[in-house]
């Protein structure tokens, strides 16, 4: 059984020069700018393609999410870049998915569908070694089986650590529904990975 | 919201206490219950392990390479945008021309033919003879007389004294010059608007 690594060596941490180059990059310097969008890009695609559960939908709105933040980047005020990046990421999946809900014949994957094949579903090559950990195999399974709204609550709140407010503006939900799908999505993601449950302890 | 001891609380709230919410954490009903009951202690438990796995869920990398950065403005495109940039005020100016040189023109026409209508016998002054030429050497309606203002009647006078007046040849042959030059203008703002900007794109 992996042990699961330090955070740091999972999630993209913060680049040393960070407040530097993003200082550049609000100034206008490209070149800082494309330093900061590619380190955090698996971090912005990770995201994008929990909330869609489809690779390429996944890239397009990670692209759409770069030039949002280019376009936006003289409007950056300060707080964690990562945060920064994560939020307009979230906005273009939320775009995305609004757009393929209005297409039918572009219907995103049934979650209920997959129910009976929780061990494979075509995961993208993760980023790192760590990450071919059978748990997060498993936890990233069990989360393309809850209901969309649990989801994509579960990803930003759980997942990428926003707060409900962040959460509740950006499905365009209220504060106590949110929490709702929040608590449910959890309760869910329990029951599906009972047989895995020792994979998660402490 | 108080909880019969005997009663396991509902699972929700079980969650709200595993992510440490203030408000569950502040449920003294709740907490006691969870602190005597295995069983919702491990609910309790398993959500916190839960969350943490989550919040520890590697990032992903792209299935394809992504465009970092928007493409760079080119010196072509900077060009582009000033012709682009170019295109109303030439328009404007040209409009502002044509109609200054165009009315210019039609006013000093009918002043030509006031003046070989007063004069007709006079053509051998320049300024009629512009006139009369432009006229067709018809003399002019006599109720023109009364349209035109005291800058007419005094270049009538002038022409009938023999001398030559100062602004009648300078507007027959300005006026149109202004109404050529702001039909040349409209004419090239819409050739660059239309022939040159869509190629340079």
């Amino acid at each position: 059984m992996p042990e699961p690594q330090p955070a740091a060596t999972r999630r993209t941490a913060p680049l040393p020069d960070e407040e530097a180059l993003v200082a550049r990059a609000v100034a206008g310097d490209r070149g800082a700018f494309a330093r900061l969008v590619e380190h955090y890009q698996s971090a912005c695609y990770g995201l994008a393609w929990r909330l869609l559960n489809d690779a390429e939908m996944a890239a397009d709105a990670t692209q759409d999410a770069f030039v949002h933040a280019f376009d936006a980047i003289d409007r950056y005020r300060g707080g964690a870049f990562r945060s920064w990046m994560l939020r307009i990421t979230a906005n273009a999946a939320y775009d995305i998915l609004r757009r393929a809900q209005r297409r039918p014949t572009q219907a995103l994957p049934d979650p209920a569908e997959g129910e009976a094949e929780l061990a494979d579903h075509g995961l993208p090559a993760p980023s790192d070694e760590a990450a071919r950990g059978e748990m997060y195999r498993h936890l990233d399974a069990a989360l393309r089986l809850l209901p969309e709204d649990q989801r994509t609550a579960v990803v930003l709140a759980d997942v990428y650590g926003m707060d409900y407010h962040q959460v509740a503006s950006l499905t365009s939900s209220a504060l106590g529904t949110v929490k709702s799908r929040i608590h449910r999505g959890r309760l869910r993601l329990r029951e599906l990975l009972a047989e895995q449950r020792e994979l998660f302890r402490p | 919201m108080m909880h019969d001891p005997n009663r396991h609380p509902d699972d929700e709230r079980l969650s709200a206490l595993a992510e440490g919410d203030p408000e569950a954490t502040a449920d003294r009903a709740l907490i006691a219950h969870v602190a005597s009951c295995d069983r919702c202690r491990r609910t309790v438990d398993e959500l916190a392990a839960l969350r943490t796995a989550l919040s520890a869920l590697p990032d992903v990398t792209p299935p394809r390479p992504l465009r970092l950065l928007p493409p760079a403005p080119e010196p072509g495109r900077g060009r582009t945008s000033l012709l682009r940039g170019l295109f109303a005020p030439t328009l404007a100016a040209g409009v502002l021309l044509a109609v200054a040189g165009g009315v210019g023109s039609f006013g000093s026409l009918l002043s030509g033919m006031a003046a070989s209508g007063a004069a007709p016998a006079e053509v051998a002054q320049p300024a009629t003879d512009q006139g009369a030429v432009s006229g067709g050497g018809q003399p002019a309606p006599s109720g023109y007389d009364a349209y035109d203002g005291g800058r007419n009647l005094a270049t009538d006078g002038g022409a009938k004294h023999g001398q030559t007046p100062p602004s009648a040849p300078v507007n027959v042959v300005v006026w149109p010059v202004v109404l050529g030059a702001g039909l040349v203008l409209v004419a090239g703002a819409l050739v660059l608007r239309y022939a040159v900007l869509p190629r340079a794109g």
